[in-house]
């Protein structure tokens, strides 16, 4: 009795001893547990997309004029003769091997279909989340020391104004603007289509400007906040240098508090991959979905919603280990 | 700042302006131009002119029209959506609060899932199921943005609901649903409305967005989406054609945004957040007794007519002269406002740039501090070290604790990393910091109070600096930690030879570590004293003497003796007299005190004092 | 030998913590504290003593795990709905932060029509006389009553906040640190205010802070608390001559203004940091920090094993200690002729 009483708090405490040892693994197994609540959250509902239809998603793929059996087929087709609990588990199975169904229209399985198309959308939304970097973190970081030490008054005060009218601009009218302007009328980019680095640039910047624009803000606005902190009268009664001031103890922290606000903005910028493929015509997964919406093709909505959800999950991690790298109270949960 | 906030009124009424006038076109336009919008012409795909000023479509439609007649459906469709996010957000938010905490727990981690995905997609998902159409898409956006509203009415009334308002009205017996819907409602309903026009800007966008991916009105119906989209395919037959539609939804966005942003800064009542940590008030020009002691030892910083002014030219210091000795412990003591802070920073050259000083004489260890651009920064950092107040927010979150000590010695004493690491462990040993290896590879979160603010005094040793300026040292620490700290700063003091100069609020905590205390008042210094004397409580000026009886005291002597509290308040900057400032609150007070301010007179035992009454009783005595 | 049926108010056996499952935090540790009857019960204490946590266990705000609280020798658990309105507004709290404490959308007035009639069942006007009477009572011109919070000094702002407790005509006050926000010179101001009132209107005062020396001057009784354990009670020489050692190091951190006690003279014993409230030492909680423990006497290894027990020092006097080596002059003192 006497041994056990002692040994097992031992035990305890070497268990919190390692896991307090190494805050990330607390850390990751929170995080990854959010994720597979994610993924489960996200079978569920893209399962559920055709069932929730409302009266019969059947009829509604044939049309009023088509005749009963035709109904039946498709429902046959769709697996909706079956209990519900067998249908899902159908679906399952056919997740576990990659078999996202097949599209109505086309007849081809909707993964390789994704497979076509899915690599054209995540390099678009990379190459928009990469402007998005490049242009908010310096030139915020810059407008926010600038404002700080009551430089340039009028480009400063003029900012948020500015800012805050390029951040309203969608990313359908971000494109027109910009195929108007450098593709019909300066003619150094082309229309619509092709291929290679020189096609992407539009289509990622119509998406990219407007979030850039908030982010950069965001960034400005952290970076007054943090600038007026005690650890920087701290650090600057160390005399450093600016640069040297700025790169260790300002950036790091303003990185971190936008990345806590702005990771939706980042998140948000694989929607705007939607609109942009359509308005520049490109044949990625975001151009699709809007054609299978309206075509009523359900295997393939359910697909391409499915793999968005995870892109949107992955940057959503990616984020969060960003974060816990960046700021170690963040693994403890010490800074919410 | 003041700019700002003057221009703000008209950021408001522009934004109402434009959005009256939108209003109106949406309710007209239908009723007045129906006809122009769909009469087909001959011209098909023309450019603006006088007689289309937006040209034509490819049926020959004028595009300004069409454009004018659509705002009534894209405005009806956002107004909708908003409707239904924040209706049903606001719900959701509420009801999740008011659950239990189960069902709070659940509810937060269902609303983090859903923000995590982007609010498009989640509103094309919803499009899918209840399948394309005007109705669907309202029903779609209003369902992706209603998360946003769960969350920002969850996160208010959560912490309203934490307020000790509330709690009182608990307390008081104010039943639950009073206390909703007289405290948090009001509290939280102002920028509940500014998230619903924020979210009516992106509704709008968002629904034209749909309606352009051709997901909402089908023709022959149009809307500001349907008509970019044929504008777009037209581009370059007549450019006008996107941008009627196009400008259409961007002067609606920015009609909301103008409405939100200016309700953010109106709506926000003042007085809710706590005034700034160093409220800083003031008086005007200098008369300074020079009161540092003649002969002794070189003095490690001194400093002659030191005047802090805000940048609307109010003064916060009045000309001060202060000199603290090699090895000796200097002590500022003043209640808030009186500007001992200010006169710290100022020697440390630290003061935040909107702040304008000067001085006849600034010196700190042979430095020249009145010429900004003589002080060579190397001496600064390595001469003079800072303790400030509060050690959880002045180390820096995201370095570990051994970067930041070692930062000075690296930079410019030039070590080697090595050095600068057995010298910092060397340091945080002395300062009693335990475990001091371990300490220097954790981050300042991971220390205690107590252990952050001696490993802060140990990175002010580092660099064997003559002279430590201490700014409230203590006061962010229990009293068993600050006996502690004082007791440390005292033996650095007597083991290094290294001066203090210590800011405090707290009388006791100068007098039993300082060897001479300058009370401060209203951006002055008052008097000037021994601790020896202070101890006596053989004090001068009458503000010292009512400090002292206005301060509690464990000695059992003072047992039945009443506090005596001090009437009136300091003056704020704008409103000091030309006299002395004590003198409104002064029992002494006579009609000279309010015209002339008293100069810092020295005593032959070195105290000083400012004050008119005092001067001439001394000059009685002798 | 409790002095339940004279003492208003009491905590008996109270334990109380925060959430619940495997993230609950305990933060007080079967705590008896008996408030009498026009007295001034200080409960002093350092961060993570859990003396705000007692407060909130006294006003109601947060229910007990173990151990009741006693209103007038009544469980309070067992007071019917109505009983229970009634009993809440006879003990009002004054809390710590005086910008928080008042609604910033409610003028003085509101807010103090609200406390008189908390469920709005008089006119508006109705309460105008009483409300100058309550200004007048806190020394506010009755001008302040059409003002916003925000237009007060932090000092004013307790005065409403002391007016909008007085308003209920309550027989007990929770004062929370009342005057640590404030300026000393306008902390007299309050403190003055506190005692007048007591005279007066015959007030209960539960009065908690971390300042020894405002306890002093405030209390009739005092409760030292530390890591969520009183750890010495009595009246308020136990502060002139404490038996706890903690209770003594307290005293001894305190400077003051007369150079009687000054922590800062070198030769000081180094005191360890108080531990982790969330994860308390063995045995007696004050051990790793004791002067008299077994840091310094071998022979003392029972303090880091057993926990003492809050016992009687001297029955007639109502000293109480959890030492078990308590300081010997207290009772040497006491005991002699």
């Amino acid at each position: 009795m006497a041994t056990t009483a002692a040994g097992a708090p031992a035990v305890r405490r070497g268990l919190a001893r390692r896991v307090a040892g190494s805050p990330w693994a607390g850390y990751l197994a929170r995080r990854l547990g959010g994720v597979v609540a994610v993924l489960a959250f996200l079978i569920v509902v893209t399962f559920m997309i055709v069932r929730w239809v409302p009266g019969d998603p059947a009829r509604q793929i044939v049309g009023l004029t088509a005749g009963e059996e035709q109904v039946r087929q498709v429902r046959e087709r769709l697996g909706l003769t079956e209990p519900l609990w067998r249908q899902f588990g159908t679906y399952l199975r056919g997740l576990a091997h990659g078999d996202l169904g097949t599209s109505f229209t086309t007849g081809q399985p909707v993964s390789s279909m994704l497979s076509q198309r899915l690599p054209l959308t995540v390099e678009l939304a990379m190459s928009a989340l990469v402007i998005v970097l490049v242009v908010a973190i310096p030139l915020g970081t810059a407008v926010g020391v600038a404002q700080q030490r009551g430089r340039a008054r009028v480009a400063t005060s003029s900012f948020g104004v500015g800012a805050s009218v390029i951040g309203a601009m969608p990313e359908y009218i971000a494109g027109t603007v910009l195929v108007y302007v450098f593709a019909l009328t300066l003619r150094w980019l082309p229309v619509q289509g092709g291929s290679g680095p020189t096609a992407m640039i539009l289509p990622a910047l119509s998406i990219a400007i407007a979030p850039a624009a908030v982010l950069t803000r965001l960034v400005r606005n952290e970076t007054a906040a943090v600038l007026s902190q005690d650890y920087i009268t701290m650090a600057m009664s160390k005399r450093l240098s600016n640069t040297r001031l700025l790169l260790r103890h300002v950036v790091p922290n303003v990185v971190t508090s936008t990345l806590t606000l702005g990771g939706l903005i980042l998140v948000a910028l694989l929607g705007g991959t939607v609109v942009a493929e359509n308005v520049f015509n490109m044949p990625g997964a975001g151009a699709e979905i809007v054609h299978a919406i309206v075509r009523r093709d359900y295997p393939e909505v359910q697909g391409i919603i499915l793999v968005l959800g995870l892109v949107a999950v992955l940057i959503n991690l990616i984020v969060d280990v960003t974060l816990g790298l960046l700021d170690p109270r963040v693994l403890t949960g010490a800074r919410s | 700042m003041r700019g700002v906030r003057t221009r703000l009124p008209a950021m408001l009424l522009v934004g109402l302006v434009l959005a009256a006038v939108i209003v109106l076109v949406a309710v007209a336009g239908p009723i007045l131009w129906q006809a122009r919008a769909d009469a087909l012409t001959g011209d098909i795909r023309q450019g603006p002119s006088g007689a289309h000023w937006l040209g034509t479509d490819a049926l020959g439609r004028d595009v300004f029209w069409r454009t004018v007649v659509a705002t009534r459906s894209t405005i009806e469709m956002a107004v909708a959506a908003t409707a239904i996010a924040a209706a049903l957000g606001t719900f959701l938010g509420a009801m999740i609060v008011s659950a239990g905490p189960a069902v709070r727990t659940l509810g937060d981690r269902v609303i983090d899932l859903l923000l995590s995905f982007p609010p498009i997609i989640i509103a094309l998902t919803f499009t899918a199921i209840l399948s394309p159409g005007r109705a669907s898409v309202v029903g779609a956006i209003g369902l992706a943005f209603c998360p946003q509203f769960a969350r920002l009415t969850n996160r208010l009334a959560l912490s309203v609901q934490e307020r000790d308002y509330v709690t009182v009205a608990r307390l008081l017996g104010v039943g639950r649903f009073r206390v909703v819907t007289r405290h948090v409602v009001p509290n939280i309903a102002p920028p509940l409305l500014v998230l619903t026009s924020v979210g009516f800007a992106t509704s709008v966008v968002t629904v034209s967005g749909l309606s352009f991916l051709g997901l909402s009105v089908q023709p022959p119906s149009y809307d500001w989406g349907s008509l970019l989209a044929s504008g777009l395919r037209n581009l370059y037959d007549n450019p006008g054609e996107a941008f009627g539609p196009a400008a259409a939804i961007l002067v609606t966005g920015l009609a909301a945004g103008l409405v939100g942003d200016g309700l953010v800064r109106h709506m926000d009542p003042r007085g809710t957040s706590r005034p700034h940590r160093a409220v800083r008030r003031s008086a005007d020009p200098p008369t300074a007794g020079d009161a540092s002691r003649a002969g002794g030892a070189a003095p490690v910083a001194s400093v002659r007519d030191l005047s802090i002014r805000r940048p609307d030219g109010r003064e916060l210091v009045h000309g001060i002269s202060l000199t603290v000795d090699a090895g000796e412990i200097v002590g500022i003591v003043g209640e808030s406002g009186s500007g001992k802070s200010l006169t710290a920073l100022a020697l440390a050259r630290l003061l935040p740039r909107e702040l304008e000083w000067s001085a006849a004489h600034l010196n700190v260890n042979g430095v020249d501090l009145a010429d900004p651009a003589k002080a060579p920064p190397a001496r600064l950092a390595t001469e003079l070290g800072i303790v400030f107040q509060d050690p959880s927010s002045s180390f820096n979150p995201a370095l570990r604790i051994g970067t930041q000590l070692t930062e000075v010695l690296r930079v410019h004493a030039k070590m080697s990393r090595r050095q600068a690491h057995a010298l910092a462990v060397s340091r945080l040993a002395e300062t009693r910091v335990s475990s001091p290896e371990l300490r220097m590879r954790q981050y300042p979160h991971e220390l205690s109070g107590g252990m952050r603010q001696r490993a802060m005094i140990a990175a002010a040793m580092l660099p064997e600096p003559k002279l430590i300026i201490a700014d409230e040292p203590t006061t962010a620490l229990d009293v068993t930690v600050q006996a502690d700290v004082l007791r440390l700063l005292k033996q650095i003091n007597t083991t290094h030879g290294t001066a203090i100069l210590l800011i405090s609020h707290d009388i006791g905590v100068v007098s039993s570590l300082c060897d001479r205390i300058c009370v401060m008042y209203a951006g002055r210094v008052v008097e000037e004293l021994s601790v020896e004397d202070l101890r006596r409580r053989d004090v001068r000026h009458p503000y010292t003497r009512a400090l002292l009886a206005a301060s509690p005291d464990t000695a059992s002597e003072r047992d039945g003796a009443r506090l005596v509290p001090l009437p009136g308040r300091a003056p704020a900057a704008e409103d000091q007299g030309p006299g002395c400032s004590f003198a409104p609150r002064c029992p002494l007070a006579v009609p000279v005190c309010t015209e002339i301010v008293p100069p810092l007179v020295a005593e032959p035992s070195g105290n000083a004092v400012a004050c008119h009454v005092e001067t001439a009783a001394a000059e009685v005595r002798s | 030998m409790t002095h339940t049926d004279e003492s208003v108010l009491s905590a008996v056996g109270v334990s109380a913590g925060y959430g619940s499952g495997p993230r609950s935090r305990s933060v007080l540790h079967d705590v008896n504290v008996a408030v009498r009857r026009g007295g001034t019960m200080g409960i002093v204490g350092e961060s993570g003593s859990g003396k705000s946590t007692l407060a909130q266990v006294l006003v109601g705000r947060l229910t007990p795990i173990r151990g009741v609280v006693r209103l007038d020798g009544t469980d309070v658990r067992r007071l019917s709905r109505r009983e229970r309105f009634a009993a809440r507004r006879r003990i009002q709290l004054v809390p710590q932060d005086p910008y928080s404490s008042l609604d910033p959308r409610m003028s003085v007035e509101r807010t103090l029509a609200e406390a008189i009639d908390p469920r709005g069942r008089l006119r508006a006007g109705a309460h105008r006389e009483r409300i100058t009477e309550l200004l007048e009572s806190v020394a506010l011109d009755g001008s302040a009553a059409k003002r916003l919070p925000h237009e007060f000094s932090g000092g004013q702002r307790q005065r409403i906040v002391i007016a909008r407790a007085l308003a209920v005509r309550p027989e007990v006050i929770i004062a929370d640190e009342v005057t640590s926000s404030l300026d000393t010179s306008v902390q007299a101001e309050i403190l003055e205010l506190l005692l007048d009132l007591r005279e007066r209107l015959g007030l209960t005062y539960v009065f908690i802070t971390h300042d020894l020396a405002i306890a002093q001057y405030m209390c009739t009784d005092l409760s030292v608390l530390y890591l969520g354990t009183v750890i010495e009670q009595g009246t308020t020489d136990v502060l002139t001559r404490p038996a706890h050692p903690y209770t003594e190091l307290l005293r001894d951190s305190r400077p003051d203004p007369s150079g009687r006690s000054t922590p800062a003279a070198a030769g000081g014993l180094a005191t360890e940091d108080a531990a982790d409230p969330a994860n308390p030492p063995s045995g007696c909680v004050f051990h790793p920090r004791c002067r008299y423990g077994p840091r310094t006497h071998e022979d003392r290894t029972r303090c880091a094993v057993e926990p003492p027990i809050l016992a009687d020092l001297l029955p007639s006097r109502e000293r109480r200690a959890a030492c078990h080596y308590p300081i010997k002059a207290v009772i040497q003192d006491e005991e002699g002729p």
